[in-house]
């Protein structure tokens, strides 16, 4: 344990001192600044409806950044060959898997922080309440969402001994698991759609479909906006049917984000265990 | 009590052959050469010996410890220098000292460490990616030296370093053997491991084609001394065929060349030749090691064990 956190101390004490990092991570502070203001400035201006707006933007850049900060994490340091000096030490893969996995977590939840530090000054400003009971979930179910991405990241990263590979790896895992399930009607389900009830004539039903997308981490991402919002003041929100199985209710998408943060890493370990080196 | 125990251990990458059946033994408080040209498989025994590669076939313990089964317990009683050491680049020279000691869980005196490697004061606080390749391999080496390892395992340590460096480098390593540590330290440039070590292997082609102390390598040279006569005209068909002592002949220009493993059988080559050409020059060389290692670094590998190189070989020469 001691050397997990040593690996993850040492890691994010390197990586902190990048400059390109930052930078990244900087765009989601100004989206999130420009989301608020951009709400501020409305006659009544409604915190509720900024988050509404955030939590998208939130779906489809969060995941950018989370890969950003970690899909070089091992296998750059096979690139490099600072893995050389890592496992020249008495260190366990499993050290460096975890580790990595705490370390850039922390980074992409810190920079999370200062934007929503710097969106709560705006609405403290312009917004006549910062309902805590909203913008607190929307903070606990943003940092949900960053080990799900995090954790895939790392785990492709683990998996790839090369840089080209492991930004290839991310950003197809990016596209398929974020993109096209965000768009509805060019997205993953709809493919599937097409597939299974009008090519194949197959009757599957809704909720095969929304249990698909809901698997994604960002279908379930989207799927929490339940915990928050009531379809019925948001019409961009679909109504949820009220006899719906427990596997498309708003808590098992946490469930499902759990697992998205934890099992891609375990299958990571397991390729980077039996990985050569040099 | 061994350091190094290695039984037919072989590694290959698909079809290519890195190593190729070793068998090598470093006893417990010796300074071992690893000696070998570039591509030779000495970094492949290295990182099969730090589990970094898994074995083909055949096994190895170091410390008594099984590479494959134990390697973490191994690597906790050892120093490694890796082949082609990298920092990471925004961590300071300090910061990594610290970093290996956090990771093998004992307590180190960085100041002092930095040090002795002779890594200048002004750079123990500056990140490592601005260092040059001397720099990174001091840090290697203080690296290598947290916790008082049993065993020194160095792969290339004088690469990047200059003559001063390497002297300070030998120094250092006699200064561990004479505190009782193993040392495993693999090169191929010659004069630097005959001045440390104990005893040499040399790598070709991922076998070990001798291996001994350095005046037993020296006394099988002996036996393999070359001599070049430059005459006039090379004549036709001379032959020293009936000649035992001769294992090989060739000629270049105007320089007949032999390979002699009794130096007393040069005598009477140089009579054969005078009878039918005119000498001009004789260039009788002692037998040495550099002669008998250029010849393997040369690519011309021996296929003998350890007492037989060059008795059957059939090299020659230029």
């Amino acid at each position: 344990m001691s050397q997990t956190l040593t690996v993850a101390r040492n890691d994010f004490r390197d990586v902190r001192r990048s400059k390109l990092l930052w930078g990244v991570m900087g765009i989601y502070v100004v989206f999130t600044a420009l989301i608020l203001y951009a709400e501020g400035t409305a006659a009544e201006p409604d915190l509720a409806t900024a988050v509404f707006n955030q939590f998208f933007l939130t779906t489809l850049l969060l995941p950018l950044i989370a890969i950003a900060g970690s899909y070089l994490a091992i296998a750059g340091e096979r690139e490099s060959n600072t893995v050389a000096f890592l496992l020249s030490q008495p260190t366990s893969r499993a050290a460096v898997v975890v580790g990595k996995f705490l370390s850039r977590s922390l980074l992409i939840v810190g920079s999370l922080l200062v934007a929503f530090v710097v969106g709560g000054v705006i609405a403290v400003v312009m917004y006549p309440s910062l309902e805590l009971g909203v913008s607190g979930a929307f903070v606990v179910l943003s940092v949900v969402f960053v080990g799900a991405y995090v954790g895939p990241s790392i785990a492709i990263s683990a998996a790839t001994d090369t840089r080209s590979r492991a930004i290839a790896g991310a950003a197809g895992f990016y596209v398929l698991t974020d993109v096209l399930i965000v768009f509805g009607d060019f997205s993953l389900v709809g493919a599937l759609r097409f597939l299974f009830a009008e090519t194949l004539g197959l009757e599957l039903g809704e909720h095969f479909y929304s249990f698909v997308f809901n698997l994604t981490p960002a279908g379930s991402h989207l799927n929490t906006m339940y915990f928050i919002f009531d379809p019925s003041k948001y019409p961009q929100l679909p109504p949820q049917d009220a006899g719906q199985p427990f596997y498309l209710e708003p808590w098992f998408s946490v469930v499902i984000l759990l697992a998205w943060a934890v099992v891609p890493l375990a299958v990571g370990y397991w390729r980077f265990r039996g990985a050569e080196l040099g | 009590m061994t350091a190094i125990e290695i039984e037919g251990l072989s590694k290959h990458f698909g079809d290519v052959t890195a190593l190729d059946g070793l068998d090598l033994t470093v006893e417990t408080g010796e300074v071992y050469g690893f000696l070998g040209p570039n591509g030779a498989g000495k970094s492949t025994t290295i990182n099969l010996l730090l589990g970094f590669l898994k074995p083909s076939s055949g096994s190895a313990t170091v410390l008594g410890h099984d590479v494959v089964t134990e390697s973490r317990a191994l690597r906790q009683r050892i120093g490694v220098l890796p082949e082609a050491f990298s920092p990471y680049e925004r961590l300071t020279a300090r910061e990594h000292v610290r970093y290996a000691a956090d990771l093998k869980d004992v307590p180190v005196d960085t100041v002092a460490l930095l040090d002795r490697v002779g890594l200048d004061e002004a750079a123990w606080e500056r990140p490592a990616g601005g260092f040059s390749t001397g720099m990174e391999q001091r840090l290697a080496l203080a690296c290598a030296l947290v916790g008082d390892p049993d065993l020194l395992i160095l792969d290339e340590p004088s690469s990047g370093l200059d003559p001063r460096g390497m002297a300070e480098l030998r120094d250092l390593i006699r200064e561990e053997a004479a505190d009782g540590t193993t040392v495993f330290f693999s090169s191929h440039i010659l004069s630097e491991v005959e001045a440390v070590c104990d005893r040499i292997g040399i790598l070709v082609d991922g076998d070990l084609v001798a291996e001994g102390t350095i005046d037993e390598l020296r006394d099988g040279t002996e036996t393999h001394s070359p001599l070049d006569i430059r005459v006039d005209v090379v004549p036709e068909g001379f032959d020293f065929g009936d000649i035992e002592s001769v294992a090989s002949v060739s000629v270049e220009d105007n320089t007949i060349s032999a390979l002699v493993t009794d130096a007393g059988a040069k005598i009477e080559v140089i009579r054969r030749v005078d009878r039918v050409a005119e000498i001009q020059d004789i260039i009788s060389e002692p037998a040495s090691l550099e002669a008998l290692f250029d010849r393997y670094a040369n690519g011309e590998s021996g296929d003998g064990v350890t007492d037989e190189y060059g008795a059957e070989s059939p090299e020659v020469r230029a």
